[in-house]
């Protein structure tokens, strides 16, 4: 009788179903996270393929047409010397992106090896982190002005002096998450069973790290679509005739009056792919965080 | 004395509270009656999750908004109904006519505020005193409450003060407007031990000397025997038992208090196994329609399993359980 | 406290050297012959060999290290190329027009960000919340260069109200100033009110969140003290903290926006030092810009310490 009663209904209730990759179901399910992902996504796509969406090249000259409107000849309109708009625009992201995607690689590279130094071994936290501190003591687009004063203008060069401005930061991000996971029981289960420091780190510390470093390589990502626009528009990234966002308005602003859209576009252009990144990076941060995950 | 013969302080009448969570919406306080007499203590007792500490906060309004709110009931005091009460008129009977005190002393003080300034601003608010009053009365019920040198330690903040000392300052602040009722959550639990009995020994006098009305909420039945002078037992978020403290560790008559109360350890009897309740708490989006103890309780039979037992009373007692008069047995009978 | 400022300040130290230090070294990272560079290429040898002998680069590097840093100590920045003038003199000279700038967005960040931060909060998941975070979003995506000449076509061109450019001084005619800088401090702080709106919300959020507001209510308390006495001096905790962030944010953008609204200021200064390699202007300016932030961080790490009981009276137990 006693065990009958037990045996009920604890059973009946069925377990719920087991879902893969919930991190990546979250994540699409996340609105702002979808719409900067398409966001981002156009203008990915416009890199990626501006060779094939270019018809006209993106340096003719052809002084007939100059000023022309954005319409349904010229998608974008054209400039003073007649230059297709959409052609340079559409060829400025792919040069854009790529700077941003150099200087997060540099990032990835340089920030979690500086940041899992410091974060890992005490005697070289101190002196690194006051390194970082002195770099971080500079505001990021003088730095950056300086850095390309001196290594002269062009896009490796804009790539360098970024990766070296934003690298503190993310370094400061790993070596966060790092002290953290430093003192987890299973580190030291795996010290006490001989592992090097080096296996340790690699195959222990920084996997457990990757959450927060991927929202940061995220941001530093727009931040440096945006500090590189600066740059160019300042006239330090690639030489004219090289179409960049930043020269393109820079070169429009003359002539604001007469064709506004000349400096419009690529501002929208940057607005897109900068608001992009900044949703994405939210949405991961939302997602891979978990002390944020209250509020729905 | 019955309870027919006094009229209660506080009166509780089908009080349902609904949480939102992201596996659904569930009543966390489901359909809760009790009345509170002044002068007595009411032990609310029950496992975590029961929904006793969502009661407690309920009365008072303090459930947090955006997943939690009162979908029906009515709570009685003074004449009026504070379920139904405007905002602000409930903050006037918040801190001053009903305080309340919380389980975690280390979080539950601002830190950036001294505590003087904590207990004072309850003063000045409600009481309207001056600030010299104010800062004099702080030190009065500093002094009350037992803390030492309490003019020097008026302008202290939280952090230089240990766990056992911010509750007394918790209590000093919810004591401060002589409020007639005092809901107590679970005010020792995240104490060591020996300032958990000197904390309720504080409550247990200061109680008598103002004879307030004390719920005192918690998950350990020795308290509850030591304190309190009647027991409300709850179980997913329904009350399942009442009455006098004694009758019912003498003659616990729903199973689950049965089987809370066979689980402490015997200190006089012979050693054997500890007796546990099997199963675990349900989880609130799989309850049946039928009485929620059901899957775990042992004299279960399929009547139980149709429809949730109404709270039945007796005299003093209550109970909601199918089977509770042959239930009413001394303590053995559990399985 | 005063062991927190001790060792604020003690910490602040080895970080000044190494700011002098980069800001010596960037001179060094020129690829190939600075001196030519400078000079230009339709310099003769002897002009050429001037600028070497001007700017020292014709000595060994551990004579220009001990040069720079002698002259440092003197609090000579060095003397720029083009205007023959000292560069700490110049710097000095603009640093008013900059700086009252840089307060007047500051006042905005702080004024608008805060309190849309706070608004956001308080009336979380409402169109209120919504509006506030979409137009904050917006301004931390939108190029700072690219706003400010948008509000020139819409202010200064179409509708006329504000000048597209220029500085006056706010001692001659405050009106006149105001009017000059509106454009360039809203163009200048529209990331950092986005960014503080943010920071602000997250953070109420969370404090609201917390055992001791619940405390508050609990003891009656009305909602504007709950929020504005118990909530809010949580908040500008952290807050205070996001300042020097918003500090060096403003002096990046303060580069490019006043290049775009002629401004003469330190930014713009630097903006035509690069373009016409002035080095020790470059060099000085981003010395006297990175010791003004260092020393500006160390002034929001001690109103930090002091609104924070917790670091300024010490652990007590």
């Amino acid at each position: 009788m006693a065990s009958e009663a037990l045996a009920t209904p604890l059973e009946a209730v069925a377990a719920p179903p087991k879902r893969r990759f919930p991190t990546l179901r979250r994540l699409l399910r996340h609105k702002l996270f979808l719409v900067g992902a398409l966001l981002f996504g156009i203008v990915l796509t416009a890199a990626l393929f501006a060779d094939f969406l270019i018809q006209v090249d993106p340096n003719r000259i052809s002084i007939r047409n100059k000023f022309r409107p954005p319409g349904s000849e010229w998608i974008f309109g054209t400039d003073n010397f007649g230059r297709s708009q959409w052609s340079r625009v559409v060829k400025g992201a792919q040069l854009s992106l790529a700077i941003g995607f150099g200087v997060v690689l540099l990032n990835a590279l340089f920030g979690t090896l500086l940041g899992a130094l410091a974060g890992y071994f005490r005697a070289l936290d101190n002196v690194l982190m006051r390194i970082m501190d002195a770099f971080m003591a500079f505001p990021v687009i003088l730095l950056a002005i300086g850095i390309t004063a001196a290594l002269g203008p062009g896009s490796i060069n804009a790539v360098i002096a970024l990766a070296a401005v934003y690298t503190p930061r993310t370094a400061r991000i790993v070596r966060a998450s790092v002290l953290v996971v430093r003192e987890q029981a299973y580190i030291e289960a795996a010290r006490a069973m001989g592992a090097s420091h080096a296996r340790i780190l690699l195959r222990h510390v920084l996997p457990n790290c990757m959450a927060p470093l991927i929202v940061q390589l995220t941001f530093i990502f727009a931040y440096s679509v945006l500090s590189e626009a600066v740059l160019s528009f300042l006239g330090l990234g690639a030489e004219p005739p090289t179409p960049t966002w930043g020269n393109i308005i820079a070169e429009g602003r003359l002539y604001i009056r007469e064709a506004p859209w000349i400096t419009l576009i690529p501002g929208l252009a940057l607005a897109m792919t900068v608001l992009g990144l900044n949703l994405l990076g939210d949405g991961l941060r939302d997602v891979l965080d978990p002390r944020l995950k209250v509020q729905q | 004395m019955s309870a027919g013969e006094r009229t209660p302080i506080l009166s509780v009448r089908a009080l349902t509270t609904e949480l939102r969570t992201e596996g659904g919406r569930f009543h966390a306080v489901d359909s809760v009656s009790f009345d509170l007499f002044p002068g007595e203590v009411l032990g609310i007792v029950g496992e975590s999750g029961c929904g006793k500490s969502m009661t407690a906060l309920s009365i008072l309004g303090l459930v947090p908004r955006p997943p939690g709110r009162i979908v029906a009931g009515e709570v009685r005091f003074e004449g009026r109904d504070l379920v139904r009460l405007p905002e602000r008129e409930l903050q006037r009977v918040r801190g001053a006519k009903i305080a309340m005190i919380f389980q975690e002393p280390m979080s539950s003080l601002n830190p950036v505020f001294t505590i003087g300034e904590q207990i004072a601003e309850t003063l000045r608010h409600h009481e309207r005193l001056g600030r010299r009053a104010a800062r004099e009365r702080a030190v009065e019920l500093l002094a009350k409450v037992g803390i030492p040198s309490p003019a020097e330690r008026l302008d202290s903040y939280p952090h230089e003060l240990s766990g056992g000392m911010r509750q007394r300052v918790m209590i000093a602040i919810a004591l401060a407007c002589n409020p007639k009722v005092l809901l107590a959550d679970e005010p020792t639990t995240a104490l060591d031990v020996t300032i958990q009995a000197q904390i309720l020994d504080l409550l247990q006098r200061l109680q008598a000397e103002l004879g307030m009305a004390v719920v005192l909420i918690t998950h350990d039945l020795g308290i509850v025997a030591e304190f309190a002078h009647r027991v409300l037992v709850m179980y997913a978020g329904r009350v399942i038992e009442e009455g006098p403290v004694e009758a019912i560790f003498e003659s616990p008559a729903h199973p689950y208090t049965q089987g809370l109360l066979a689980s402490l350890p015997d200190l006089e009897g012979e050693i054997g196994r500890l007796s546990a309740i099997p199963g675990s708490v349900p989880q609130m989006g799989e309850l049946g329609p039928g009485c929620r103890f059901a899957p775990r309780c042992g004299l279960v039979e399929p009547a139980c399993l149709a429809a949730d037992p109404p709270l039945a009373r007796t005299g003093a007692r209550a109970v909601a359980c199918r089977r509770a008069d042959l239930a009413a047995a001394p303590r053995e009978r559990v399985a | 406290m005063l062991r927190y400022v001790a060792h604020r300040l003690l910490a602040s130290i080895p970080v000044l050297f190494l700011v002098t230090l980069i800001s010596f070294s960037l001179m060094q990272l020129v690829p190939g012959d600075p001196a030519i560079l400078i000079a230009g290429l339709q310099a003769t040898p002897e002009e050429v060999e001037r600028v070497r002998r001007q700017l020292g680069l014709d000595q060994p590097f551990h004579v220009q290290l001990i040069s720079w840093y002698a002259h440092l100590l003197r609090g000579d920045l060095g003397s720029s190329l083009l205007l023959g003038r000292d560069v700490l003199e110049v710097i000095l000279e603009r640093l008013p027009v900059s700086f009252s700038i840089a307060l007047y967005a500051l006042a905005l960040t702080v004024g608008v960000g805060l309190l849309a931060g706070i608004l956001a909060a308080l009336r979380q998941n409402s169109w209120v919340d919504q509006l506030v975070m979409t137009v904050a979003l917006l301004g931390v995506s939108l190029p700072n260069f690219w706003l400010a000449l948008m509000f020139i076509v819409l202010f200064a061109v179409q509708l006329g109200w504000l000048p597209s450019g220029g500085y006056v001084d706010f001692r001659e005619d405050f009106w006149g100033w105001l009017r000059a800088t509106t454009l360039p401090a809203v163009s200048l702080a529209m990331l950092q009110m986005g960014l503080l709106a943010r920071i602000t919300r997250s953070t109420m959020l969370e404090v609201l969140r917390q055992d001791y507001i619940r405390t508050a209510r609990a003891k009656g308390l009305p909602n504007h003290l709950v929020v504005g006495k118990h909530a809010l001096k949580n908040v500008m905790i952290p807050v205070v903290t996001v300042l020097g962030i918003v500090l060096s944010l403003l002096l990046s953008g303060s580069v490019v926006i006043e290049t775009i609204f002629s401004i003469p200021g330190i930014g713009s200064l630097l903006g035509s030092s690069i373009l016409r390699r002035d080095y020790p202007v470059i060099q000085g300016g981003l010395l006297f810009v990175a010791t003004m932030l260092l020393l500006l961080n160390l002034v929001v790490d001690l109103v930090y310490a002091w609104l924070d009981p917790r670091i300024r009276y010490g652990h007590g137990e």
